[in-house]
């Protein structure tokens, strides 16, 4: 079964706060689902399909927000891969709507990353074998970071290529966490967290969220405003493979061509990219896993301003990204997004893709480092 | 699978000094190595490389595994130093 053509977006919606202390996770859950509707022109009463993850509040998110809500779903998915979770709730709202189980798939994100850190639950069977030496995020990034540059020659100039992108992208959207211009000396000269990566290697935490309404092409057809159609979708994990370690690609080597051949389209008629941005490392082996480059060629790449919009080799994160924007702890939600308000000629007007046609988002859950969600999201114009 | 006697002697697949915002366990330990360990028999562990200056450290290197006792429990961590 292809999802190509059976759903589309038709509504989307950012949290414009960066920290709320005050408010809870389901209050902020609430408010972008408002959001979202709204921008679709529907109501909580139209919603029929109900999609969260663990960022959810209560033993169970679905269950714990459509009472909040007073929504009553026939069809709900509380589907958990990390980062790349809402990336893998569009496919799977999209699959629910073609299989006739749901005609208006709500997917929440709302999470308080900055103020009230979630700890992870350490009960997985390697945890003893990882936790115990120290393992950290961002320690496991640097691995595949430091391994990449052993195998391929990348410098850290040129993972700082992408933060400078990413930055130059934020100064115009005036809700980013991070708007200030960087240069790569200056990312070079910020202090080391696990080297080779510096901070201005990783991405910021904010609270945040953000909603998407999925709906069917007969919904669709009667709102007022265009809509995005979900071309194709793809979903993969990877781990360590039991001890035979490759820590120079992510399970988008898998996500990346299934979403290409449901959607009939190759890397290169892409016009637009978000590319999870959890730190630079990640959006650099992305690149190369989803095809936009060869194995060993995102140092390349990504050099002399090739993801900058509007004119780079490939524009990606607009909003800023993870790196500059916003990155509530899961960041796959506003990397749906950002490729949205690309598709309806919504983005900052000096980020804005000059007849961006196709998008593609592209999420990472977990760690490059051990363990990865990975999910591939392409998005076209409604008539695509 | 079954158990067999490792021989100690491994390379350095990666590693990384983490410097800030260290594990909580580790969180008075100063900067340390966290390090990925190919055994001479195959596997690839997750562990740390201890008595070296972390300037020195190369990728693919010879290794040898040492044993550190862990104050508060009868365990023991296998780590890994320069060979």
């Amino acid at each position: 079964m292809s999802v190509r053509g059976s759903a589309f977006i038709a509504g989307a919606y950012e949290h414009p706060e960066r920290a709320m202390p005050d408010k809870t996770s389901a209050q902020i859950h609430a408010e972008v689902a408002v959001g979202a509707l709204r921008d679709a022109g529907l109501t909580l009463a139209d919603v029929d399909g109900y999609f969260c993850s663990s960022d959810a509040p209560g033993w169970s998110g679905p269950v714990t927000m459509a009472e909040y809500l007073g929504i009553r779903p026939r069809y709900v998915d509380s589907t958990d891969t990390g980062g790349s979770a809402a990336i893998v709730h569009v496919g799977h709202a999209a699959a629910a709507i073609k299989a006739g189980k749901c005609s208006v798939a709500l997917i929440t994100l709302g999470e308080r990353a900055r103020s009230a850190w979630r700890a992870p639950r350490w009960n997985a069977p390697a945890d003893p074998f990882e936790q115990t030496y120290g393992s950290t995020t961002v320690g496991e990034y640097a691995l595949a970071a430091r391994r990449h540059m052993y195998e391929h020659g990348t410098t850290s100039r040129q993972l700082a290529a992408i933060r400078v992108a990413a930055a130059h992208h934020a100064q115009y959207n005036p809700n980013a966490k991070l708007r200030k211009p960087v240069t790569i000396e200056e990312v070079l000269g910020s202090p080391l967290i696990a080297d080779p990566l510096h901070r201005l290697d990783c991405c910021v935490v904010t609270d945040g969220g953000g909603a998407i309404v999925v709906v069917s092409p007969e919904v669709a057809r009667d709102l007022p405003r265009g809509n995005v159609k979900v071309m194709g979708h793809g979903e993969a994990v990877k781990g360590t493979s039991n001890g035979r370690v490759d820590l120079t690609y992510t399970a988008a080597v898998w996500s990346g061509p299934r979403a290409f051949e449901e959607a009939r389209v190759t890397p290169k008629d892409i016009d637009y990219a978000s590319i999870y941005d959890s730190f630079t490392i990640t959006v650099l082996i992305q690149l190369e896993d989803l095809g936009f480059c060869r194995r060993g060629g995102g140092g390349k790449f990504v050099e002399d301003g090739g993801l900058l919009a509007p004119h780079g080799r490939l524009p990606f994160n607009t909003d800023g990204g993870g790196l500059c924007n916003n990155h509530p702890d899961r960041g796959g939600m506003t990397k749906i997004i950002e490729a949205v308000r690309q598709l309806r000629s919504e983005a900052n007007p000096e980020v804005q893709v000059p007849g961006c046609t196709l998008a593609l988002a592209q999420g990472c859950g977990g760690t490059i480092g051990t363990r990865v969600g990975s999910a591939t999201l392409i998005l076209g114009q409604e008539d695509s | 699978v079954s158990w067999f006697a490792a021989s100690g002697d491994a390379t350095l697949y990666s590693y990384t000094v983490v410097r800030g915002a260290p594990h909580v366990d580790y969180a008075h330990a100063g900067p340390y190595v966290l390090a990925y360990a190919t055994l001479a028999e195959g596997p690839t562990i997750m562990t740390n490389i201890v008595d070296v200056d972390p300037e020195q450290l190369e990728i693919g290197q010879a290794l040898r595994a040492t044993f550190s006792l862990v104050p508060e429990g009868d365990i023991a961590l296998v780590r890994f130093r320069p060979a």
